[in-house]
């Protein structure tokens, strides 16, 4: 038997290692190579190409009355704005004549002090001087009520009390605490509710947004009282906190619709429809890039200045008008915002919308737009429709062909 | 049955053949391969039409004394460089998968392989600025491409006597090429897009050889070979169709003394019948190319000249695919150095070659690499004199 000699083994493995190693070391491919064209740009550069597509004719509209004041999650209160004018309403649910203490009901016999509380959502900080008032109403407001049905009774007689806001305070809770004597000036009704209506003033003309029941930090009425109970001068003291039964707010000019235009926003809420028809070869062949809807005001766009509104585009899953079902996904909704005194055109990305109305989706070609906050928001625009002499709504698409990779 | 076991396997792996990275793959039909086993790289395929584990001559098959199955690993290193720039690029590449033996009784040889007949496997970066909207915006497109055509061979070799033999081969001409097309831009506003294709490749073709042995030093070979016409389909849409080349090949063997082997020799590919279909095309043309290669190969014990011979070769090819319309055509040089052992009584074998080359079209384009060819051969039936 031949014995090899160690060396060799030895060397013969380093070798079958070395090799392997180097084996191994190029199996992870790493092929980019810097190239210039047209020389190593087989299917050449596909220049980026550009189309405007117009809204169809006729076929944009708005639809009113999708969120009504009070139901989204601010309460305007304006004075002054150009945007609007406006007052917050709220009714406080029932505060009952007894509560029950040790297992049995029992009176309320004195009401010791009151605070109501606010949450300020949103102010113009360029503002000072920010003064919050608070007066008592009746309790039958209703979604009917009017500016004008209640303008006429905030007056010194039926103030509560008034809130002066630090300028300092960007956000956060106000509170106003009436005590002694001044409660009555909380008017309960014959079933306990208590009805207030809320208005600002300021060094300027100005706006502020407060929470709604629909959002953190409702209005609330926190109430301090005593009971009959002399055994226990404890537990004869309680405190009870009401929610909004009710809330709104009221606006001293509403909008008034011209089927002409394209207004969106506002309270009840509008939103708009636009539809569009795709060139086939566009649906069809090409990559698009950036798609930007392009909206013209028709008038320069009023809001509360430094509180921007949202813009926002969904596409629907079916076209059904009005009731059209919205594509909630995330990556479909395009957004802008749009700041006070806007008045040249109003641009939003809606790539990834247009790019689902390629190939054989079914996906509508079509653009809703609402405002947010949705009837809470000061900012509510009037767009030019495809009725109008110009600045109809259009999409600016930028695409590429389809890259010609068969071309050798 | 283990034969079999082994064309399985490896029909199992054929789709992952590939060839060589070269951005002078990325026009035309791709860089042309070389089916050429490792043995051959080892001597930079000057003795591949006397190779019966190589497929460029179907004579050669008759000389194969057992069931023989072959395949190589080749990693690829390679440093390319261009008007745009500079870059290494790596690539591991399984060119040749081939199966083939004697038939009992008889004076024929039968086989089967797979190998690369193009390669295009490349990635691009290329940049550029575009006005879009109005505002100039830089572009920034990468291509990538992997796969490119096979070439399926099933060969049968006879001896007509002592010093002839002949063979013909039937080629399936096949693959599919995977390509990849993205784009960004510097303005994020612009959605990155991607486009994704394959191409796939069609076409028959037959080779005939023979090999001469005037006396027992010298060996002559010579092949032909007419690949038609291959259709190109582009995600099963015909594209269009692309003439392939006639090949003709000579070769000669000759042996100074019992430890010395010289081997050279030269393939005519008509590559220019495809120029007026690639043109049509929209591609930048293709010319006629000539492979010129030599061999040295040197075995210290004669008896048994599979124990660690030492080979060399040289080369120097032109490329058929042009990179601009009208251009010059692109040339390649390689020199190779390799060995190679057998062992468990001859049944396994392997084959090692280093090879470094050169591409090169004017002062713009280079490249250069050097590639590692490890190939095994098995013999599992072999019978010991």
């Amino acid at each position: 038997m031949i014995v090899p000699d160690p060396r060799t083994v030895l060397l013969r493995s380093a070798l079958m290692v070395g090799i392997l190693g180097a084996s191994l070391s190029g199996c992870r491919d790493e092929l980019t190579t810097p190239a210039d064209c047209p020389a190593l740009c087989p299917g050449g550069q596909q220049p980026v190409q550009e189309l405007v597509l117009p809204a169809t004719l006729n076929m944009d509209t708005s639809y009113f009355g999708y969120v009504g004041p009070g139901i989204g999650p601010s309460l305007r209160i304006s004075n002054g704005l150009p945007a609007s004018e406006d007052r917050a309403l709220t009714v406080f649910l029932p505060r009952p004549d007894s509560i029950t203490v040790n297992d049995t009901a029992r009176a309320i016999v004195r009401l010791d002090s009151a605070a109501i509380s606010l949450t300020l959502q949103k102010r113009d900080t360029l503002v000072t001087g920010l003064k919050l008032f608070i007066y008592s109403l009746p309790t039958d407001l209703d979604t009917n009520t009017t500016f004008a049905d209640v303008d006429p009774q905030f007056i010194a007689a039926n103030l509560i009390d008034s809130i002066v806001v630090p300028d300092s305070l960007k956000a956060g809770t106000l509170r106003a605490v009436i005590s002694g004597v001044d409660t009555i000036r909380l008017k309960p009704d014959s079933i306990g509710r208590i009805g207030i209506g809320v208005t600002i003033t300021a060094n300027a003309p100005t706006g502020i947004r407060i929470a709604s029941i629909a959002a953190t930090g409702s209005p609330n009425l926190t109430s301090y009282f005593r009971v009959n109970l002399p055994s226990d001068t404890t537990k004869a003291k309680q405190t009870l906190v009401r929610f909004p039964q009710f809330n709104t707010f009221v606006s001293q000019n509403p909008a008034v619709s011209d089927l002409d235009l394209l207004p969106v926003g506002g309270a009840p809420s509008a939103r708009a429809l636009l539809r569009f028809a795709l060139p086939v070869a566009i649906r069809d062949s090409v990559t698009i890039l950036r798609a930007t809807l392009e909206m013209t005001p028709d008038v320069t766009i009023h809001g509360l200045p430094n509180d921007p509104a949202t813009l926002q585009a969904f596409g629907a899953i079916g076209d059904l008008g009005a009731k059209s079902p919205i594509i909630s996904s995330g990556n479909t909704i395009a957004t802008t915002t749009i700041d006070d005194g806007t008045s040249s055109t109003v641009s939003i990305d809606i790539t990834r919308l247009v790019r689902i109305w390629q190939g054989s989706t079914g996906v509508p070609q079509l653009v809703f737009l609402a405002i947010s906050p949705e009837a809470a928001s000061f900012t509510s625009p009037v767009f030019r429709s495809t009725r109008s002499a110009s600045g109809a709504p259009q999409v600016r698409i930028t695409y590429y062909q389809q890259f010609p990779f068969e071309r050798p | 049955m283990r034969a079999i076991v082994i064309v399985l396997f490896l029909a199992g792996i054929a789709p992952a053949a590939s060839a060589q990275s070269s951005v002078f793959g990325s026009r035309g039909l791709g860089l042309p391969s070389r089916s050429v086993s490792a043995h051959g790289w080892g001597l930079s395929g000057a003795g591949a039409l006397f190779d019966p584990e190589s497929n460029q001559n179907p004579a050669a098959l008759a000389r194969l004394l057992t069931v023989t199955a072959t395949f190589q690993i080749v990693p690829e290193w390679r440093t390319v460089e261009t008007p745009a720039g500079k870059e290494s690029t790596r690539l591991t590449q399984f060119p040749l998968f081939s199966v083939g033996g004697p038939l009992k009784s008889t004076f024929l040889g039968l086989g089967v392989s797979m190998g690369s007949y193009t390669s295009r496997d490349f990635q691009l970066v290329s940049t550029h600025s575009e006005d879009i909207r109005g505002v100039p915006v830089e572009v920034i497109d990468t291509l990538t491409s992997r796969g490119g055509m096979n070439d399926i061979r099933v060969a049968a070799s006879y001896l007509l006597g002592p010093r002839v033999d002949v063979g013909a081969a039937f080629h399936i001409i096949t693959g599919v090429n995977r390509l990849d097309q993205a784009r960004v831009f510097s303005d994020t506003s612009f959605l990155p897009s991607r486009q994704s294709s394959e191409i796939s490749y069609n076409g028959v073709g037959f080779s005939l050889g023979a090999i001469f042995r005037p006396s027992s030093r010298l060996s002559l070979a010579a092949t032909v070979r007419s690949d038609g016409k291959a259709t190109v389909d582009r995600d099963s849409s015909r594209a269009f169709s692309v003439d392939l080349p006639f090949t003709f090949g000579a070769g000669l063997q000759f042996h100074p003394s019992a430890k010395l082997m010289t081997s050279a020799q030269a393939t005519y590919k008509t590559w220019s019948g495809a120029n007026s279909d690639l043109l049509e095309q929209g591609g930048a043309g293709a010319k006629n190319t000539v492979e010129l290669a030599g061999g040295i190969e040197f075995t210290s014990d004669p008896r048994r000249p599979w124990r660690r011979p030492i080979r060399f070769g040289a080369r120097y090819t032109q490329l058929p695919f042009l990179l601009t319309t009208g251009g010059d055509q692109p040339t390649e040089y390689s020199v190779s150095i390799g060995t190679g052992a057998r062992f468990a009584a001859q049944r396994g074998g392997v084959d090692l070659a280093l090879e470094h080359n050169w591409r090169k079209l004017g002062s713009a384009y280079s490249e250069s690499g050097w590639l590692l060819v490890f190939g095994v051969s098995l013999r599992p039936a072999l019978q010991q004199p």
